[in-house]
């Protein structure tokens, strides 16, 4: 290392070598090898995401500075409490108190982190963390009976509106849940709990008809 | 062959009325023998259509036991269902399952068989074999009577059995959040459901039949100028198209938690066959955290207490109304009612109007001059006021009653007896309301003379009762106490009930009841016999446990006032009815023997579950695959496909060992670690706790936390780090890393991730929230793979952009780097004491870099290695690992690691006052060592004990034991470490292990560092 820098920040993307060619991120559901399959938002669907950019992002100081730099660089602030703002790509999830999950293009996350170090002197923590989760969608009428067989979270409309973005027990696992839509919810699981989420969710959906794809 | 050509006429069947449907017959099979019943028949009503009396053999005297009742309060008529092994089901209600086309059940006992049970042999002996606190008074005297008894009680008591085979189906679970959870679909809890639905109030109605009605499911009244059961279609009509209601059908609510949380079963399936329809789950349990609750659960009427009242076909007054009216069926030809109040004479009329002979009305009651009297007078039955029925007799089954004049208080006989033949005895104690829910989060229910009945006691939730629950009776004034109820609730929940509601909804239908000016009812609950009761035939009190009136007395005078300790010593409601026919009589018979008020004696505790339920419905989907998180790397389908044998640490699933063909675990070890020693070997170490520590205080934290120094740890370079707890006892070990002045990467072991990470949040949210850092775990961010041996740096040139020679890159020190093109950073850190390099790439590249690192590896003969080849090469290094060689009361100076604690750090860390304690200071604590056996061929098994003088006699003084040990294939030795008392100051000397197989080991205590103690492997 040559100089002391105070913070250690990696481009962790990338496009490949010469050798192997293009080298593809792959999604911990990758092995299962889903076929991709037209979207039919009636019918109970699970979708395993492309691997995307993830950033937590800790702001102790300075929120403002943080929220507006990312205002202008992805077109989405800060959202309060349980909130989620999504601009395109970008969706930034209120996790905690001073905790925002953000989700954006795999090959930014590096530019952006890059931009919200720089964009305020407080105390903040952000890191690049896209291979530690898989991004789900699931989706349709049924979508709802579910996840209330998986999380005793009050997930009525009523009560978690598309928008809304909690942190709660699923089945035996811990995920990000946000309503996307109308029966239509985004899931975002530990890397290595994929598997077990995706086994539960076949058997929580079969009574539906639970179909699964990858886009 | 009689019975089975007789049972296939339904001799007891109606040939119209009822809600079963005649077009669709249903074979089915009890005991053996083929039978037809209807699609809406219940197990019960079908049995009872085909004139099966004894449906099982009571569980202590063996007698005779028929179907009592019509609902789940039954006590008598539980059965064995299933036609296969997996699919055996134990002690359900006949009356609570609903017949299915194939059903296959049995009696749950009577040994040898049903209609010949040794037990009823010894029960008609007399009770004093098997008399209240039999099994109390046996274990105390003699001692080794229990030992003769056991043997015979085991194999003729018990209701049914488990399955030997697994539960072919699946269950699960849902949870529900509804405003207003209405329990009990009956005549108040579907108006109280409708008003609540009305006001706009989200709605779960859960009701335990298979149709909704409750009591109007066989009522004889009218309401909005309807039959009750168009009205109920009406109201369920409605709810249904409510897009915020759910309504549960066959779903016991059997859980009434603290704050609103009730726990329901509901019996999906159970209805349709044995085994659930493909895809669809058994049972499921609803979760319910509901705004407000309404407990609209009912009344349960209670049988009155007489001699022999416990043969078949002695009823319960109202399910003989039920099987008549709601199935078609009547349960025999010639009934006698008796009863003590005006509702008990309903079961008299229906049959009278189902076309069979009623032999009289038995009423307790001096002058009992209400409308229904009348109404027998109409129908020309004759009533015998101030009589009751004393006895039943009869073999098979009730034959004849006898009848006599009793007092006013029902205390005595008063005139001389007189027979009459029947085969039916309905009676009617009157009305328990259900308040088992009410009781559940701690409320105790209120003795009411006005109803003769306990009611719920006060609640602190938000709860509601209405219907016959609360002591009402009419149907009018259940629809008002429900409509009150539901609007109440809702309002409560935030809805106005008045608001939304067009005024016409409000009104409350209006009913027509046949007879509408009730006479009071007799507080009667024991009917006394002409002999005293102990001399009496046998007065049944609780059927299913054969509690008699008799034993509660023996009970009341052995000493026994608490009605707690009556129910302890004579087992009433315990059974799987829980006493839901007997509990008021039997507290009654025990005010009286103890000469108290009912009021005074109280009740017993109800807890849940209200009705027993499966264990695969507690369990859900939590089964199999599924009953524990397996959590996987990212290159475990490799290793899946390399054919690895797998260990669990923790949740993870990691690669044990790699077996090449038909390898033993033994030789593929041998294999992985020599290949590693004498070239190069890759593990799968993805599973260590990674957590990104940052701020500028990030250092200092650090210093708090860990035993060593970390002020001086310059970015690019890393470090052995020693966790204690406050106790000084060691708790967590790793390398963790300086990546930028404010910035590490700390490791944990794999197990402790979690635990270390909440460890860390917690001292800064408690104790030093001052200090600016943020912790975040990226353990599942980063794939890690170590490289080691010889050749790793070999590997490593062949595939990385920088210069990674020993002058460039020393030990302990990290780099950023492109792996085959791959980002990553790469530790040259080691666990196995042999050159070695930690590569950590994003995880969705993890793959790509590990099947590269193969491609550049094999010229080098690159080896996967497991965590057996693992644990082995690092104790070939004495590398210890936290949880095995320490077990929680280890310093770090017991494990010899006192160079790892820096005591004169300026600010305190966690453990140093723990350490210091005299008990951590003192001499001859167990120390960790390494041991070499005196042959070298033998390996010490782990946990070995290790004594001074292999001679001494038992008990031996024990010195410490052996914490881990191999065979090490590159020593060509075995290898051990052992924790000895003082043991750091014993190298070169003997310690001996006597084994469980008689034999003693030898073996000479030395350093950790088997193997390149000068470390010039790992450095090189």
């Amino acid at each position: 290392m040559s100089e002391k820098q105070p913070v250690a920040v990696m481009n962790q993307y990338t496009q490949g070598n010469e050798q192997n060619g293009q080298i593809l991120a792959q999604s911990g559901l990758a092995y299962v090898g889903l076929a991709a399959a037209e979207f039919d938002p009636a019918a109970l669907m699970l979708t395993d995401m492309p691997v995307t950019g993830l950033l937590i992002v800790r702001v102790a100081e300075q929120p403002e500075k943080i929220a507006d730099a990312l205002t202008l660089r992805c077109g989405i602030g800060l959202p309060d409490r349980l909130g989620s703002a999504v601009n395109g790509h970008y969706c930034m999830r209120w996790m905690s108190p001073d905790q925002w999950l953000l989700s954006c293009p795999l090959d930014e996350a590096y530019a952006i982190e890059q931009l919200l170090r720089e964009s305020s002197t407080g105390h903040k923590a952000i890191v690049n963390v896209s291979g530690g989760y898989c991004l789900l969608e699931l989706s349709g009428n049924e979508a709802l009976a579910v996840l209330m067989k998986s999380t005793g979270y009050n997930v009525h409309p009523d009560h978690f509106p598309p928008g809304k973005v909690v942190n709660t027990q699923f089945a035996k696992t811990q995920l990000t849940l946000r309503c996307v839509a109308t029966n239509h919810y985004e899931l975002i699981v530990r890397r290595s709990f994929a598997d077990y989420l995706w086994l539960w969710l076949q058997r929580a959906g079969k009574e539906y008809g639970i179909t699964a794809r990858s886009v | 062959m009689n019975s089975q050509s007789d049972g296939l006429k339904q001799r007891n069947r109606l040939v119209e009325g009822g809600r079963i449907d005649r077009t669709r017959p249903l074979t089915f099979t009890f005991n053996g023998i083929d039978m037809v019943g209807y699609h809406g028949d219940s197990l019960a009503s079908a049995l009872l259509a085909n004139e099966v009396s004894t449906i099982g053999r009571s569980f202590k005297y063996g007698r005779r036991r028929g179907i009592m009742c019509a609902g789940v309060e039954e006590p008598n008529a539980i059965v064995q269902l299933g036609s296969r092994e997996s699919t055996q089901t134990p002690n359900v209600k006949a009356t609570e399952q609903m017949l299915y086309q194939g059903l296959v059940g049995r009696s749950v006992n009577g040994w040898p068989s049903v209609e010949f049970d040794l037990k009823g042999v010894i029960g008609k002996l007399g009770g004093e074999l098997m008399s209240p606190g039999f099994y109390y008074k046996t274990f105390m005297w003699p001692k080794s009577g229990w030992e003769f008894y056991e043997t015979f009680i085991r194999r003729a008591a018990g209701l049914g059995r488990g399955p030997k085979q697994p539960d072919a189906d699946r269950y699960d679970h849902m949870h529900h959040h509804p405003d207003v959870c209405v329990v009990g679909a009956g005549p108040a809890g579907l108006m109280a459901a409708v008003v609540a639905a009305r006001s706009g109030a989200s709605v779960l109605l859960a009701d335990e039949r298979s149709e909704p009605g409750g009591s109007l499911l066989f009522a004889t009244q009218t309401i909005d100028a309807m039959p009750a059961m168009q009205w109920v279609e009406a109201m369920v009509d409605e709810l249904r198209q409510n897009s915020r209601v759910t309504l549960l059908q066959r779903a016991t609510v059997n859980g009434y938690h603290d704050h609103n949380f009730l726990t329901i079963s509901e019996r999906r399936t159970d209805h349709l066959a044995e085994h659930a329809p493909a895809g669809t789950t058994r049972q499921r349990l609803h979760k319910v955290r509901a705004g407000s609750v309404v407990l609209a659960t009912g009344a349960h009427e209670r049988p009155l207490v007489f001699a022999n009242n416990d043969l078949p076909g002695c009823m319960i007054a109202s399910s003989i109304s039920h099987y008549i009216r709601r199935f078609a069926v009547v349960p025999g030809h010639r009934l006698v009612v008796m009863t003590c109040n005006d509702s008990g004479y309903q079961s008299a009329f229906d049959w009278h109007d189902a076309g069979r002979q009623v032999v009289a009305i038995v009423d307790t009651r001096k002058s009992p001059n209400g409308a229904v009297t009348e109404q027998a007078r109409k129908r020309g039955i004759s009533v015998l006021p101030g009589h009751a029925v004393i006895e039943a007799g009869g073999r098979r089954r009730v034959s004849r009653v006898v009848i006599a004049a009793i007092n006013a208080d029902a205390s005595a006989v008063t005139g001389r007896t007189q027979i009459m033949t029947c085969d039916t005895v309905a009676s009617s104690g009157g009305w328990s309301p259900v308040v088992h829910l009410s009781c559940h989060t701690g409320s105790r229910p209120v003795w009411s003379d006005r109803c003769q009945g306990f009611l719920p006691g006060a609640s602190t939730d938000k709860r509601w009762v209405a219907g016959a629950i609360n002591g009402l009776s009419s149907i009018r004034e259940c629809l008002a106490d429900g409509m009150r109820a539901g609007g109440e609730a809702a309002e409560a929940a935030g809805y106005s009930a008045e608001d939304s509601m067009a005024a016409d909804s409000l009104a409350q239908p209006a009913t027509a009841e046949e007879h509408s000016e009730p006479s009071d009812a007799m507080p009667v609950f024991h009917i006394p016999h002409s002999k005293p009761c102990a001399r009496a035939p046998k007065q049944f009190v609780d059927m299913q446990n054969d509690v008699t009136a008799a034993g509660i007395q023996m009970t009341t005078r052995e000493g026994f006032e608490s009605i707690e300790h009556v129910k302890r010593y004579t087992a009433m409601g315990f059974g799987t009815d829980q006493g839901k026919t007997g509990n008021v009589n039997g507290m009654a018979i025990a005010a009286t023997a103890l000469g108290q008020s009912i009021a005074d004696t109280g009740t017993t505790v109800f807890r849940p579950n209200y009705t027993p339920v499966s264990f695969g419905v507690v369990a859900g989907a939590h089964t199999d695959l599924l009953f524990d998180p397996q959590r996987f790397t990212p290159m475990h389908q490799w290793h899946l496909e390399r054919g690895a044998a797998f260990e669990n640490v923790g949740q993870w699933k990691r690669p044990w060992y790699y077996p090449i063909g038909d390898e033993s675990l033994e030789q593929a070890i041998v294999r992985e670690q020599l290949a590693t020693r004498n070239g190069v070997g890759i593990l799968d170490a993805s599973t260590l706790g990674k957590i990104d520590i940052q701020g500028k205080d990030a250092r200092e934290f650090l210093g708090r936390v860990y035993t060593n120094a970390w002020a001086k740890l310059e970015p690019g370079y890393c470090r052995y780090g020693l966790m204690c707890g406050e106790d000084g006892m060691v708790m967590d070990d790793g390398v963790t890393s300086c990546l930028g002045e404010n910035h590490f990467l700390m490791t944990t072991t794999t197990g402790g991730a979690a635990n270390i990470l909440s460890w860390l949040e917690i001292y800064h949210q408690t104790d030093w929230p001052e200090l600016e850092v943020y912790f975040n775990s990226v353990t599942d961010h980063w794939a890690t793979m170590a490289i080691a041996g010889p050749d790793a740096r070999t590997l490593l040139e062949k595939v990385v952009d920088i210069d990674v020679s020993a002058e460039r890159f020393k030990f302990m020190q990290w780099r950023e780097a492109q792996v085959a093109g791959i980002p990553a950073r790469i530790f040259r850190i080691s666990f196995t004491g042999d050159l070695s390099f930690e590569i950590n790439v994003p995880a969705h590249y993890g793959l790509a870099a590990w099947q590269a690192l193969f491609e550049a590896g094999e010229p080098l003969n690159l080896t996967p290695y497991g965590t057996e080849t693992m644990h082995v090469l690092r104790a070939e290094k004495g590398f210890i690992i936290v949880g095995q060689d320490t077990d929680g009361s280890m310093t770090p100076h017991d494990i010899n690691h006192g160079w790892a604690v820096a005591d004169h750090k300026p600010f305190s860390f966690i453990g140093k006052r723990g350490m210091q304690r005299a008990d951590c200071l003192r001499e001859n604590r167990k120390q960790l060592v390494g041991l070499r056996t005196k042959d070298p061929m033998v390996v010490l098994p782990e946990g070995a004990q290790a004594v001074r003088n292999p001679s001494e006699h038992i008990p031996m003084q024990m010195i410490g034991h052996v914490t881990s040990s191999y065979y090490s294939a590159y020593l060509q030795r075995s290898i051990a470490m052992a924790v000895i008392k003082g043991g750091l100051n014993c190298m070169g000397e003997s310690v001996y292990f006597p084994l469980s197989n008689g034999t003693t080991v030898e073996a000479e205590i030395c350093s950790t560092a088997f193997f390149d103690p000068d470390s010039k492997r790992q450095k090189s």
